[in-house]
């Protein structure tokens, strides 16, 4: 699924309602729910969580609540990969800002955007918590260390020339 | 919650008696001890956002500050409302409110009465708009007693906002106004334009029901409508406009009066009014 695309929920109810058996239909796993369809989805479609209101029995107030109040939670499309350069204070005395430049002039992407061809999200985080690997970017769920300004092309290339397998 | 019994303790000296699971707010407002509040309503689930009811709790030789509308006072607890720790913290918080809302009044008083000093936590940006507190009961009101859930929050922090869900115009709204009567500092709004009410703040557009008798817009349709699936009320009264009813009420009332005053003049003067008036 590409970044632009919307959620069909005709389509995607298999996937949700995968998810919502899994957690029983219990009000209070609600950010579970989230947690797995944020994941599923890579961001949260308004009408995937309009059903879960209605599944789990959780005003949609409430829900919104929650989507918009953990930074984890994304309410607008994400790009493929998620790129998230930790300013922590290790990695920003180490040169996390420079590494944030690079990438978005990399990318032409300002922070938190998402690129054209659907393909990056750049975001930055507060801590890793892998100071020692100052500076830090993570890549979806792999923590790049000690990244010099000079990797950052190879960097995108390793993501971005992956075949696409979605 | 973890007393089954009724707690003995003392506010500013005074012996208390709290019932089981009372605060130390409610006592403190039946004895009438001043403690100001602004996120606090009797109908509605205490949350303890505005930190302006701290007061001081003592036990044994030591001491800390609670919110005190959700504190629940323990065996012996030595509660002090107005210590110059309270006094300072509330300064605090008052001045912290006075720099996010400057021009409400509610805030201008208490910041008065503390002796808050203006100036220390002024905004740069000259903001001064902001009315909003975020202290919740308008979506406390709307959950709790009207059970629509139009309105909540969005976001964390210096971002945390009122809103409908996802900014959107608020489709569960009902525009009974709730929220606006509700708000300690005038933050929300709601205006009635010929046939619509316009809640400002969320959107919200909903059509005004006609009086059946004068004709006058007086209350939002979906509103009666709730009301009726609700409450237990006279069917022909939920279509009249207040004063309407109040004037219905009056003729019922007095064609019963006639009706009833000759019988009781027979009695000796003494209207029998165990009959139901009206019907």
């Amino acid at each position: 699924m590409s970044a632009g695309e919307t959620v069909s929920i005709a389509a995607d109810t298999p996937r949700l309602e995968a998810v919502l058996q899994r957690y029983r239909r219990v009000p209070a796993s609600l950010i579970s729910v989230l947690e797995d369809l944020n994941e599923e989805f890579r961001y949260l479609p308004r009408p995937v969580l309009e059903h879960v209101s209605m599944a789990l029995n959780v005003p949609l107030n409430q829900i919104y609540h929650v989507a918009t109040f953990y930074k984890v939670f994304n309410l607008a499309p994400q790009g493929k990969h998620t790129i998230c350069v930790c300013e922590g204070t290790a990695c920003h005395v180490k040169g996390a800002g420079a590494i944030m430049e690079k990438l978005q002039e990399q990318l032409r992407v300002s922070e938190g955007g998402t690129t054209e061809d659907g393909q990056f999200t750049l975001r930055s985080v507060r801590c890793l918590g892998c100071c020692a690997l100052a500076p830090a970017v993570m890549v979806d769920h792999d923590v790049h260390g000690e990244l010099q300004l000079d990797e950052t092309a190879r960097l995108l290339s390793r993501y971005a020339d992956r075949p696409d397998d979605a | 919650m973890h007393q089954m019994n009724p707690v003995n303790f003392s506010i500013n000296g005074r012996p208390m008696r709290a019932a089981p699971g009372e605060t130390v707010l409610s006592v403190a407002r039946r004895n009438d001890i001043p403690i100001p509040t602004l996120c606090h309503h009797e109908a509605l689930t205490s949350q303890g956002s505005c930190r302006l009811c701290v007061v001081e709790v003592s036990w044994g030789d030591r001491s800390k500050l609670v919110t005190s509308c959700i504190y629940t006072p323990y065996e012996e607890d030595r509660i002090e409302t107005d210590t110059p720790r309270v006094r300072t913290l509330r300064r605090l918080v008052i001045e912290l409110l006075l720099a996010r809302c400057p021009n409400v009044d509610v805030l201008q008083r208490l910041g008065w009465e503390y002796g808050v000093k203006p100036g220390r936590l002024a905004p740069e940006d000259g903001r001064g708009k902001e009315r909003c507190i975020l202290c919740g009961l308008c979506v406390r009101v709307c959950d709790e007693v009207v059970g629509q859930h139009a309105i909540g929050y969005e976001g964390r922090g210096v971002e945390r906002r009122i809103t409908t869900p996802f900014n959107d115009h608020a489709a569960a709204c009902i525009g009974c106004g709730a929220c606006v009567y509700v708000c300690p500092t005038s933050a929300l709004h709601y205006e009635d334009v010929e046939n619509v009410r316009i809640m400002k703040e969320f959107q919200t557009r909903v059509e005004l029901a006609q009086c059946r008798q004068c004709g006058r817009r007086y209350a939002p349709a979906v509103l009666i409508e709730k009301v009726t699936r609700c409450a237990q009320t006279k069917e022909d009264d939920r279509h009249l406009c207040p004063a309407c009813r109040r004037r219905t009420f009056a003729e019922r009332m007095s064609a019963w009066m006639q009706k009833q005053l000759p019988d009781a003049r027979a009695n000796g003067d003494r209207l029998d009014v165990t009959t139901r008036a009206g019907g």
